[in-house]
C-alpha cells in the first residue's frame, strides 16, 4: 500500500478526531505535502463542518401542535387509567369478600368430635384447639391449629382443624397473606 | 434546569408541562433529521409529532441511563425508514430547493450568508441522491452529532457496520460534489 492510500484509508478517522496523537500528526505532515491528498481532506471536512447548518428550527406553530396533541392524549390516557383502576379495585374488593366471608363446611358436631363432609379444596382453618377426633369425607381440610383427638379421613385429604374465625381474623390473614406475596414470603 | 431524566420522571407522575419542556429541548433535532430525510416539510411536521407523541406514550419503557435524546432519535429515525419502506421511492419534489433554503445561521456579511446557502442547497441536493441507508447514518453523526457507538445503538446495527457505511456516504457525497459522479449512487 502506497502512503497515500494508506492516508486515505485514515482520513475517515482523521476528520472525525479519532486517530491517536502520534498516527494524527503522521498523517498531517503528509497532508502538508501531498496536495492530491490533502485536496479530498479538504473536500471531506467541507462536507462534516458544513452539515451542522441543515439544522432547521421547526416553527412555533408545530411546537404548539405538539403539545395540544400530547395534553389530549394525556386526558386520554387519565380516562383509560381511571378505567383500569376502578377495574382493579373491583376485582380487590370481589376478593376481599370471598376471603373475608366465612366458608359454610358442612359439618357435624358429636361432643367434642367433629364430622366434615366436604367436596370443597382448600378449607383454612386456624388459631383453634379441637378437643375431640376429626373425620373427613371428601375434600381437602388444611391444618393451623390442633386436634387432640385421631384424623380420619374418606376420600380426601386432612391437613387442617375447622374452626370459626371471626371477620376480623380473617382480614388479618387475608393482608397476611398479601404481605407474604408482596416480601415473597411463604405462599399461601 | 432540570435533565432529561428528572423531566421524563416528571412526567410520569403526572405533571404534564414536563413533557412540553422535552418538546421544546428536542423538537430541532427531530424536526431537522426527518426533514433532511424525507425532505417533504409537511411530512416531516407529521413525522415530528408522532414521534413525539410515540415517546410520551411509551415514556414509561424508557431506559434513563440511555440518553433521552438518542431514544427520540430511534423513535424518529424508525418512523423515517418505515415511511421509506411504505413509500418506496421518495419523490424528488419542488421543495428541495425551498428546504436548502431553510438554514438557521444568520450572517452579518450577506455575502457569507449567500456562500452558506448556496453550500447548503449544493449538500441539500447532495443529500437526496444519496441512499437512505447512508443518509440516515450520515445525518446522525454530522447534523445530530452522534457518536458511533451511540449511532450504532439507534439503528440496532453493529458498529464495523455503522463505520462502513459512514465511509460510504462521505466519499458518495465528496464524489457528488466535487467530481459529480452521479452513477454510482443508487438505493
Amino acid at each position: 500500500m502506497s502512503e497515500c492510500e494508506h492516508v486515505r484509508s485514515k482520513l475517515d478517522d482523521y476528520i472525525d478526531g479519532l486517530l491517536p496523537p502520534l498516527e494524527y500528526r503522521e498523517i498531517k505532515a503528509h497532508l502538508i505535502s501531498c496536495p492530491k491528498c490533502n485536496k479530498e481532506a479538504e473536500e471531506l471536512f467541507f462536507i462534516t463542518e458544513n452539515m451542522e447548518n441543515l439544522v432547521v428550527e421547526p416553527t412555533d406553530l408545530l411546537k404548539l401542535r405538539i403539545k395540544k396533541e400530547i395534553a389530549k392524549d394525556s386526558k386520554w390516557r387519565k380516562k383509560r387509567l381511571r378505567k383500569y383502576y376502578s377495574l382493579a379495585a373491583a376485582i380487590m374488593l370481589m376478593l376481599t369478600i370471598a376471603y373475608i366471608v366465612p366458608r359454610s363446611i358442612p359439618c357435624e358436631r358429636i361432643g367434642d368430635d367433629v364430622a366434615i363432609h366436604s367436596r370443597g379444596k382448600n378449607i383454612i382453618v386456624d388459631g383453634e384447639s379441637l378437643p375431640g377426633n376429626l373425620t373427613v369425607v371428601g375434600g381437602d381440610v388444611y391444618v393451623q391449629g390442633e386436634i387432640k383427638g385421631n384424623v380420619t379421613s374418606i376420600d380426601g385429604q386432612v391437613s387442617a382443624m375447622i374452626n370459626k374465625r371471626s371477620i376480623w381474623q380473617r382480614l388479618g390473614n387475608f393482608f397476611q397473606a398479601i404481605w407474604s406475596l408482596i416480601i415473597g414470603g411463604e405462599k399461601w | 434546569m432540570f435533565s432529561d431524566q428528572e423531566l421524563v420522571k416528571m412526567t410520569l407522575k403526572g405533571n404534564k408541562n414536563s413533557f412540553d419542556d422535552i418538546v421544546l429541548r428536542y423538537s430541532t433535532k427531530v424536526y431537522s433529521l426527518i426533514l433532511r430525510m424525507l425532505r417533504d416539510p409537511m411530512l416531516a411536521e407529521d413525522l415530528t409529532q408522532d414521534t413525539f407523541l410515540r415517546a410520551y406514550r411509551s415514556l414509561d419503557k424508557y431506559n434513563p441511563a440511555y440518553p433521552f435524546g438518542n431514544w427520540i432519535l430511534k423513535i424518529a429515525s424508525n418512523l423515517c425508514i418505515d415511511n421509506i419502506r411504505k413509500s418506496k421511492k421518495v419523490a424528488f419534489s419542488d421543495s428541495d430547493t425551498e428546504l436548502s433554503l431553510l438554514t438557521q445561521n444568520v450572517f452579518a456579511d450577506p455575502q457569507e450568508a449567500l456562500l452558506d446557502k448556496e453550500t447548503s442547497r449544493e449538500l441539500t441536493q447532495a443529500l437526496t441522491v444519496l441512499p437512505a441507508k447512508y443518509r440516515l447514518v450520515i445525518l446522525l453523526r454530522y447534523l445530530e452529532g452522534l457518536k458511533y457507538e451511540e449511532i450504532a445503538t439507534v439503528l440496532e446495527e453493529p458498529l464495523g457496520t455503522i463505520k462502513t457505511k459512514l465511509h460510504r456516504a462521505r466519499w458518495l457525497l465528496k464524489d457528488y460534489l466535487f467530481n459529480k459522479k452521479e452513477g454510482e449512487f443508487g438505493e
